[in-house]
């Protein structure tokens, strides 16, 4: 008989988002609003954003409407700049899918910033969606549809990859393996299952 | 001089750590002076070296020893000194010592060859290891630790920018921070009045990369100055931090109980008498420094009774939740009430 164990639900190593866009932080000396994707709600709530901001402190916004791929995000050149430029004091807000906005945030800690220089809003914060994932059999992050305790097909070494509930902040990306559904002899085996 | 007192006490019960080598001893064991130069009228240097030549304790940037003054003597004292090296393998601790109350003036009488009792190092003013770069602010003779900071910067190959501010003719170490900003990545900046401090504080806290990180040592009014002008260049709590070596005035308090959770002693602590007076005085062996406030040793376990904390060492959550206190300054909430600690 093959006792299948079910993890404990955790919250810790997952993204928590706000169901609404947090406001501008009233003690940030200038804010970075960067607007991710096409989606409507993007633009809006990146609007409000640099509304609310640019009322009070010198504010940026980054646009960046392109695609955001794998370990090293394409993004607009202005966000490397504009992270360049950054002082502290800064506050970053990005919005846009959970995709680009978490290798964005990681963008953003690669240059430097923290949690309390970072605010998120995703357009996309529930059920399956396209995630960053990071593979650890081809050791790559893709773009994989799915959620975490999920599963999704590795575009790189195309097994069955269970989505862990564990996200790196400085990665960007959800960690996933081989879930060990797939028919092949070597899966089953490895976990002491008696292959069907 | 030579401090027979101490000579006798230390060396009798050197304790045996896990630890055989000789740079893991950072209990109390005698150093001997290998040589005193006075940076200024009133701030002496001291290198301290093992008497056998053994290598010393490596220790965090902006580590302190302790040093007990006065040996022996109605007077002794324990007083923690910044260590001005980097840390990195030290084969001799420095210390730059300003002429202040008798325990200073002890260490100033001090000549090459004397032995004094030291402690340490301990951290307690640590760089942040992801800093990706630092601003240090020193005023006066807090450029001890400050200088400590830069040099490790230095040998790791980092950026730093270092701010003093100090009055003409009394600025110790001026010659070796100017020295290291003849190098790549270190930029100094001098102050000499407290306008242009805070001008400069203010211009150099708008205008830090991504990922600084900022310390400061000085006096009182100039970390106030130091903390307002982080705070109002936006700068996370996170990343500001500072060392006080005085703390301000207190006023004396209300008089409360504390009960000892192990006896059910009840100790009355009147105005103007500290729950660590209190304790000591009980007989309770508390270990404590700097009795301000200051150094965190007086830390003690607290169970029940609401506590006014008034030191400048725990962090606000750990004020929050209530469980401890420093016995040498903070005191109950409210008056006649009962705080009972876990000793």
């Amino acid at each position: 008989m093959t006792t299948l164990v079910t993890p404990p639900t955790t919250i810790l190593g997952l993204p928590r988002w706000p169901t609404v866009p947090e406001p501008v932080d009233p003690s940030a000396a200038s804010v970075l609003v960067v607007a991710l994707g096409t989606h409507p709600r993007t633009a809006e709530v990146a609007g409000a954003w640099v509304r609310d901001a640019e009322a009070r402190v010198p504010t940026r916004l980054v646009v960046a409407d392109g695609p955001v791929e794998g370990d090293d995000p394409a993004v607009d050149p202005a966000l490397d700049a504009a992270l360049a430029a950054a002082r502290i004091g800064v506050r970053i807000m990005v919005v846009g899918p959970q995709h680009d906005v978490l290798l964005t945030l990681a963008r953003c800690r690669s240059h430097g910033a923290s949690g309390a220089e970072l605010r998120a809003f995703v357009v996309d914060a529930t059920g399956p969606t396209d995630l960053p994932v990071y593979c650890a059999h081809c050791r790559a992050t893709h773009r994989m549809h799915g959620e975490p305790g999920g599963t999704a097909r590795c575009p790189g070494c195309a097994r069955t990859l269970e989505i862990h509930p564990h996200h790196s902040a400085v990665r960007g990306s959800f960690l996933a393996s081989d879930s060990g559904s797939d028919s092949g002899s070597d899966s089953g085996a490895d976990s002491g299952e008696v292959a069907a | 001089m030579t401090t027979t007192p101490v000579a006798a006490r230390s060396l009798a019960a050197r304790p045996l750590g896990a630890h055989l080598h000789a740079a893991y001893t950072t209990g109390p064991r005698l150093l001997r002076v290998a040589a005193v130069r006075d940076l200024t009228a009133d701030v002496r240097h001291l290198v301290l070296v093992d008497p056998e030549g053994r290598p010393l304790a490596p220790h965090e940037p902006g580590a302190h020893v302790v040093l007990t003054t006065d040996p022996g003597a109605a007077g002794e004292k324990r007083n923690a000194y910044s260590l001005t090296g980097d840390g990195f393998n030290p084969r001799s601790y420095a210390v730059s010592v300003l002429r202040r109350e008798q325990g200073s003036r002890w260490v100033h009488g001090l000549a090459p060859g004397d032995l004094v009792e030291v402690e340490g190092p301990r951290s307690a003013f640590a760089p942040r290891h992801d800093q990706r770069h630092a601003l240090l602010v020193a005023g006066g003779i807090g450029i001890t630790p400050v200088l400590s900071h830069a040099r490790a910067v230095v040998r790791w190959g980092g950026t730093v920018e270092v701010l003093y501010s100090y009055r003409p003719g009394h600025a110790a170490h001026l010659d070796d921070v100017r020295t290291l900003a003849e190098r790549d990545g270190v930029t100094l900046h001098e102050a000499t009045s407290i306008e242009a401090t805070a001008g400069l504080l203010a211009a150099r806290l708008a205008d830090q990369p991504l990922g600084t990180h900022a310390y400061a040592c000085g006096p009182v009014a100039m970390l106030d100055a130091y903390v307002a002008a982080a705070r109002a260049a936006g700068w996370p709590a996170e990343r500001v931090h500072l060392e006080r070596f005085t703390a301000p005035e207190l006023d004396a308090g209300v008089p409360f109980t504390a009960t000892l959770a192990s006896t059910g002693e009840r100790l009355a602590v009147p105005p103007g008498t500290s729950l660590l007076q209190a304790l000591l005085g009980a007989g309770r062996a508390v270990p404590n420094l700097c009795r301000q406030g200051v150094c965190g040793e007086c830390e003690v376990p607290v169970r029940r009774g609401a506590v006014e904390h008034r030191d400048l060492v725990l962090p606000d959550a750990a004020k929050e939740a209530g469980d401890r206190m420093l016995a040498c300054v903070s005191r109950a909430a409210t008056a006649d009430t009962d705080i009972e600690v876990d000793l």
